[in-house]
């Protein structure tokens, strides 16, 4: 019978007659509403010491303030970064097109590769359709106090955490310095 | 660019290069353009009602075997197709797809009915963009209004009819009170009536029957504005209850509630306000509690998530292993569920004295149902300890997951196991059933308003199954559009699923001989 028409499981696929059975189509206004929600609730009661909003026209590209918070390296450094939502946001998101968090501003951290990427759990397999951007910030920031030494990006920032952190703390205070002011 | 919102330029002011500064302001407004209308309409949606998903009011809500309640839609949006799915707030696991909570749905239809008919319209465009339906809870009440009066039919016992005439005139002394127009829905039950009327041929039930709709009538007349839809379910609700219970002692309890209820309703006479509502909602679950024929009244209300039947929590009663709904007979999908904690607290605000009352009613009932129920807990975490993660999942069920399909009847999503396809129903969703309900001949609806009928035939498809979905990577068939999430490694990201096909091999030549079990259905 019909092995081959299997209709579009992902998100904005459209699912065609014939092989599968229930839906999993996310149509764009749903999660356009989402977002225009989470943005109203960001104004109404910011995360302290973030900020958000959508970048030009498109709603699901952001950009994002994060205040370096105070008695850490990254102390008085204003952080940039960049959101970009999937199309089927809030569910699940897949590896490649999931919600991407990427800082904009150079950071010395073991989460951040060189590119900017941040790496969170939450981001990844740990993703909730419960999570909203305020939450996600927050978890950044939280990053800025306790690094996730369990899944660095860059083994090397990670180990001298670990064995020097002094040291570790004097470069990511120079960083901010450079680049985050 | 906008500048003439200074609150916005201050939090943005922070912004330094150029490109990252282009923040418009427009898209701040827009939001609170909404947030107006809820303001509009007058209705201040109560945090416990607000969706974590969608962030918007409950639509269709559904309550999981945690005790979480979301949209109907979030929570099939957010499961996951190839394996066990996760609560989104508290990452209970859970692998069946529940059905829609129908007294939630008309209490928040009564709380906000202004907020929740917008939210019914906007759903209903989305829906018909897609094509894929969410039930009906209308239909769902009138089929389980059909059924009440067939019990009724089936009633032959005089004690239980006489019962019945004094609820009845309790009622109709109640409902006078009542003011707004008699709407549709009162007129629907009203024909429904006057059939079962000239079904009778009991001359006792005829005239209990008789009675009934004369006060009926004198009721219609005293009414003004609207006696809403959630009156009418629980009406009939209460209707069942009566015909099932034959014990004096419960209906004794029930008759002495009713009447503290209509003294609380006398005070609220002038409008049909929330509080009304809700504590109809109570008295349906005091209802459920009955049917328990005990005088007890239990303390907490749990979520009872195949059926999303909202249940006193000593309510639930354990049948050997399995806990079946006592509404609708289906079994409950995994382990035992939990309190539904927003509704809990809504129930604790909005009658403080009537529940400490019941909870102090309720503990030692709790307490030795507890005790009862260990046996049966411990088991369920002994197994739920083996669920490691995704591997060890998929060891267990193994190649036999159909990726993306779920059973209409039970909600299992994926199915596990044999899988059986509708080969008569056309809707692009299909209609699709695991082994136990095929086996079992269940008679459910489809989850998603199929025209399903049991005189449809079925046929064993294992054209989704994971072993079929690897060979045919193995192979370079194409798979498209199967998107198979989740699954870590890339090994089933093939890439010669692009390369033109060019595999010799017929898919019969590895794959078990499918369809081979095709039986009508009756």
């Amino acid at each position: 019978m019909s092995t081959m028409n299997s209709g579009g499981m992902s998100a904005g696929g459209g699912s065609s007659r014939g092989g599968r059975s229930w839906p999993s189509t996310t149509s764009v206004s749903s999660s356009g509403k989402r977002i225009q929600k989470e943005m109203a609730d960001l104004n109404m009661d910011p995360p302290s010491d973030c900020s958000a909003g959508p970048k030009g026209d498109n709603l699901y590209h952001w950009v994002a303030t994060i205040i370096g918070p105070p008695g850490t390296p990254y102390q008085g450094g204003i952080f940039f970064l960049d959101i970009t939502f999937p199309s089927d946001y809030p569910f699940n998101p897949p590896k490649k097109s999931g919600l991407q968090v990427v800082f904009k501003t150079r950071i010395y951290h073991c989460n951040v590769d060189s590119t900017g990427t941040v790496s969170l759990d939450i981001l990844k397999d740990g993703w909730s359709p419960a999570l909203t951007i305020s939450k996600v910030l927050l978890a950044v920031r939280s990053i800025f106090t306790t690094p996730d030494q369990c899944n660095p990006v860059i083994p090397g920032i990670s180990r001298l955490y670990l064995a020097d952190r002094a040291k570790h703390d004097e470069l990511a205070a120079e960083w901010t310095l450079r680049f985050a002011r | 660019m906008k500048t003439d919102n200074p609150s916005e330029e201050q939090r943005f002011s922070l912004s330094l290069s150029g490109n990252q500064s282009c923040i418009q302001g427009d898209f701040f407004s827009r939001p609170m353009e909404n947030e107006s209308d809820d303001v509009e309409s007058g209705e201040q949606i109560s945090e416990s009602f607000i969706c974590c998903v969608c962030l918007d009011l409950l639509y269709k809500p559904v309550v999981l075997g945690c005790g979480h309640v979301s949209c109907f839609w979030c929570v099939h949006r957010a499961m996951n197709g190839l394996y066990e799915s996760h609560c989104p707030i508290c990452r209970h696991p859970y692998g069946h797809f529940p059905t829609i909570c129908q007294m939630l749905h008309f209490l928040l239809l009564k709380m906000y009915p202004v907020a929740y008919k917008t939210r019914e319209s906007h759903i209903l465009e989305e829906e018909k963009k897609t094509g894929c339906f969410s039930p009906k809870v209308d239909d769902l009440l009138c089929a389980s209004h059909t059924k009440e009066e067939l019990n009724h039919l089936d009633d032959q016992d005089p004690v239980a009819y006489k019962t019945r005439e004094t609820h009845i005139l309790e009622e109709e002394k109640k409902t006078g009170c009542f003011s707004p127009k008699v709407d549709d829905l009162l007129c629907a039950s009203h024909t429904k009536e006057e059939l079962n009327h000239l079904d009778d041929q009991d001359p006792v039930a005829y005239k209990t029957r008789e009675t009934h709709i004369l006060e009926e009538e004198k009721k219609t007349c005293c009414f003004s504005p609207k006696v809403d839809d959630l009156l009418c379910a629980s009406h009939t609700k209460e209707e069942l209850n009566h015909l099932d219970d034959q014990d004096p002692v419960a209906y004794m309890t029930r008759e002495t509630h009713i009447l503290e209820e209509e003294k609380k309703m006398g005070c609220f006479s002038p409008k049909v306000d929330d509080l009304l509502c809700a504590s109809h909602a109570k008295e349906e679950l005091n209802h459920l509690d009955d049917q328990d024929n005990s005088t007890t009244m239990p303390k907490q209300i749990t979520a009872e998530s195949f059926k999303s039947t909202l249940y006193c929590e000593a309510c639930i009663e354990l049948a050997g292993e399995a806990i079946r709904c006592q509404i609708c007979q289906s079994p409950h999908p995994g382990g035992f569920p939990k309190v539904c904690l927003e509704f809990n607290h809504f129930l604790e605000e909005q009658f403080p004295e009537e529940y400490t009352a019941r909870r102090g009613t309720v503990q030692p009932k709790l307490v030795q149902f507890q005790h009862e129920s260990s046996p049966t807990c411990s088991k369920e975490e002994g197994s739920s300890k083996e669920e490691g993660g995704f591997f060890p999942w998929l060891g267990e069920h193994g190649p036999d997951v159909h990726i993306g399909l779920g059973c209409d009847s039970c909600g299992m999503y994926p199915i596990k196991g044999d899988r059986y396809k509708c080969i008569d129903c056309k809707e692009a969703m299909g209609f699709d059933l695991c082994g136990d309900c095929y086996n079992s001949r269940s008679k459910l609806p489809g989850r998603f308003n199929q025209q399903h009928t049991p005189d449809h035939k079925f046929e064993k498809d294992k054209s989704h199954s994971l072993r079929n979905i690897m060979l045919r990577l193995l192979r370079g068939d194409s798979v498209d559009g199967l998107l198979l999430p989740s699954l870590s490694g890339d090994a089933l990201e093939n890439p010669e699923n692009e390369l033109p096909l060019v595999a010799p091999l017929t898919a019969s030549d590895l794959e078990e001989p499918q369809n081979d079990d095709t039986q009508p259905t009756s």
